[in-house]
């Protein structure tokens, strides 16, 4: 049997580094394109296997808009071998990426309805993927609550964004940190605490929750108390991966392999599965 | 269905002639122990024996295997798959081990069809050889004592002497028609004595689930919180050897090779388990299973109620390696009869 040497599933395609940018001293985002020139064509809450030869290869969320064909972005914490070498990066290199990988947060669905997102810490880039379609289509969903809580104000991601989301009508941003400083005048603690301020038609509303473990069940019960129905709250769970491709193992829960039946799952779903959340 | 038959010395023959134009790999002897390896001389070859370390596996997903190799001193990375495609004659094949082929091939060449395990796999000819189990097997249990499907030639030893051959594939069958045919002693068997050895093959397997292996999977979910876990839980070292003899076992790392000048390099998988520590942790450090008992609920999962479900039968074949290699006797059926008990009880 005879295999062109190009048709493995795991040889990345070339990608150049157009521009990064530091919002916070652990976070760079890239912006990134294809030297193919094609379009990523990812959906909200997909993500990508970034690839650096020599070193290896992670699992990376897309935190920019669909349906852009000139590049695409990711916001990558510096915490590992490979993401320390992406720091490391000049504008111009190049590196691999596979991808795009994963389920979405079903846009059309959440048409027409209120919607609660919710993001702590490097949760964010990812609910961003869903959250700059929505705002680009702003007439076409309910009321909007992003809420996003971070451990201290030094580590909130695109700030400017969260200002010019709070501007639109009927969109309330709110924010708050798990511990202040002289800096912050806003809430502290953590992003549960700001479910007093959501008001939405429980029977109407769609959840979006992207953060740390620790956060799902808490946000999970809190929109239970909303009267939010458990297969109208989606979440996005983060797993080791090696492959992408529902291949390595790393990222089974039951089973459901997360980089293939994922990462974004319905809390109906995931609710069942003894150790998704 | 058509069934031959061959004597021993004409079996032989053939193998010698197969020999000449294909890799053969079969069962040989190491020490006290069996391990599939390259054969030259079918005299080597222990067609029969139960428990080879390693399950033949390994020739189509093998414990080392370059995925890519790619070069790092243009502008651009590049890279290039590698891919093996020798053909290669796996003699002595279990059923248990055909099963686990099979259980491999639902995910490796399922759903993004992986085409470095596809192409060794395509080109792994399956010679099966029936076998008499020893106390850790327990194919009767999981439905493997016979292999339906799954091989190019099957060989069921006959009372009388010599094999009864099964062709199981068009390949098998060119195979047959070049290799065994003709050979001395071969010939139409026109009438079966396979019941024969397969009945004493049954009655041979001392090890026994207590519950059918349809019901395996409720039996697993409904135990997720059992004191069974944390009982062998407390013992178990997370060597992960369970995994690595493991037929159906098939998750790997991925790890890149430097060259000395770093010039070029390559990326390798390597076989991996989810009894190890930090399978599941992920960058930053939260370890998603971060205890032995979480870990062996999850392997155990896997093979009779995870991949039962997904892939309608079970990825346990019977095979009794994880049996053979666990330092402190951690045992598939073992662990299912008490957890079946446990159940038992709780219902009375």
């Amino acid at each position: 049997m005879a295999l062109a040497a190009d048709s493995s599933i795991y040889v990345p395609e070339p990608v150049t580094l157009l521009e990064t940018e530091q919002p916070t001293e652990l976070e760079k985002v890239f912006r990134v394109k294809f030297d193919s020139g094609r379009p990523l064509g990812h959906g909200p809450g997909q993500f990508v296997q970034v690839s650096l030869f020599g070193i290896g290869e992670a699992p990376i969320s897309i935190c920019s808009c669909p349906g852009n064909d000139e590049y695409f972005e990711m916001t990558v914490r510096n915490v590992g071998m490979l993401t320390n070498k992406m720091h490391q990066m000049a504008d111009g290199a190049k590196f691999g990426v596979r991808g795009p990988f994963g389920t979405t947060f079903p846009m059309d669905e959440m048409k027409g309805k209120d919607l609660v997102m919710v993001a702590g810490g490097i949760g964010l880039p990812p609910l961003r993927s869903l959250i700059l379609p929505v705002m680009e289509n702003r007439d076409e969903f309910g009321k909007v609550f992003i809420l996003f809580g971070t451990r201290t104000p030094q580590e909130i991601l695109f700030a400017d964004d969260l200002k010019a989301w709070n501007e639109i009508p009927n969109t309330t941003v709110l924010q708050t940190v798990d511990q202040g400083d002289d800096t912050w005048d806003g809430n502290v603690g953590v992003v549960t605490t700001l479910f007093p301020q959501v008001s939405v038609d429980p029977d109407n509303t769609y959840a979006a929750i992207v953060g740390p473990p620790i956060m799902y069940k808490f946000v999970v019960m809190e929109l239970a108390k909303l009267g939010v129905a458990d297969e109208r709250i989606f979440m996005s769970l983060e797993r080791r991966m090696k492959c992408g491709v529902g291949k390595c193992g790393h990222c089974q829960i039951n089973q459901v392999c997360v980089c293939m039946d994922g990462p974004v799952f319905r809390y109906s779903e995931a609710r069942d599965m003894t150790e998704a959340i | 269905m058509e069934l031959y038959k061959i004597d021993e010395k004409g079996l032989a023959e053939a193998m010698a002639r197969v020999m000449e134009d294909y890799r053969v790999v079969a069962p040989v002897e190491k020490g006290p122990k069996h391990v599939f390896d390259d054969i030259e001389d079918w005299s080597d070859a222990r067609p029969m024996a139960v428990g080879t370390v390693l399950p033949p596996k390994k020739y189509a997903f093998p414990q080392r295997e370059t995925l890519l190799r790619f070069t790092l001193t243009g502008e651009t990375p590049e890279a290039e798959a590698v891919m093996d495609d020798t053909p290669v004659v796996m003699a002595g094949v279990h059923p248990c081990d055909i099963a686990g082929l099979r259980c491999i091939d639902h995910t490796l060449a399922g759903r993004h069809f992986d085409e470095h395990y596809g192409a060794r796999r395509m080109n792994a000819i399956v010679f099966g050889f029936d076998c008499m189990p020893d106390e850790h097997c327990f194919c009767t249990s999981v439905g493997t004592l016979k292999a339906e499907s799954g091989y190019d030639l099957f060989f069921t030893p006959i009372q009388t002497g010599g094999f009864v051959i099964r062709i199981g594939t068009p390949r098998g069958r060119q195979l047959f028609e070049k290799y065994f045919q003709h050979a001395e002693g071969a010939g139409v068997y026109e009438e079966s004595l396979e019941a024969d050895f397969r009945q004493r093959k049954a009655e041979a397997v001392t090890a026994h689930i207590d519950a059918p292996v349809d019901d395996l999977p409720e039996v697993y979910q409904e135990s997720m919180d059992s004191e069974v876990w944390d009982k062998w839980g407390a013992v178990c070292f997370s060597c992960g050897s369970c995994s690595l003899v493991c037929p159906t076992c098939y998750c790997f790392d991925v790890q890149d090779r430097v060259s000395l000048d770093g010039s070029e390099g390559r990326r390798d998988r390597i076989w991996d388990a989810c009894t190890l520590p930090d399978f599941a942790t992920v960058a930053g450090g939260h370890d998603f299973r971060p205890t032995a008992p979480k870990r062996l609920i999850h392997r155990h999962n896997r093979k009779f109620n995870y991949q039962q479900e997904r892939y309608g039968e079970p990825h346990c074949t019977g095979c009794g390696r994880c049996g053979r290699s666990c330092l402190v006797h951690i045992n598939m059926v073992t662990v299912a009869n008490e957890l079946i008990a446990e159940q038992k009880g709780e219902e009375a």
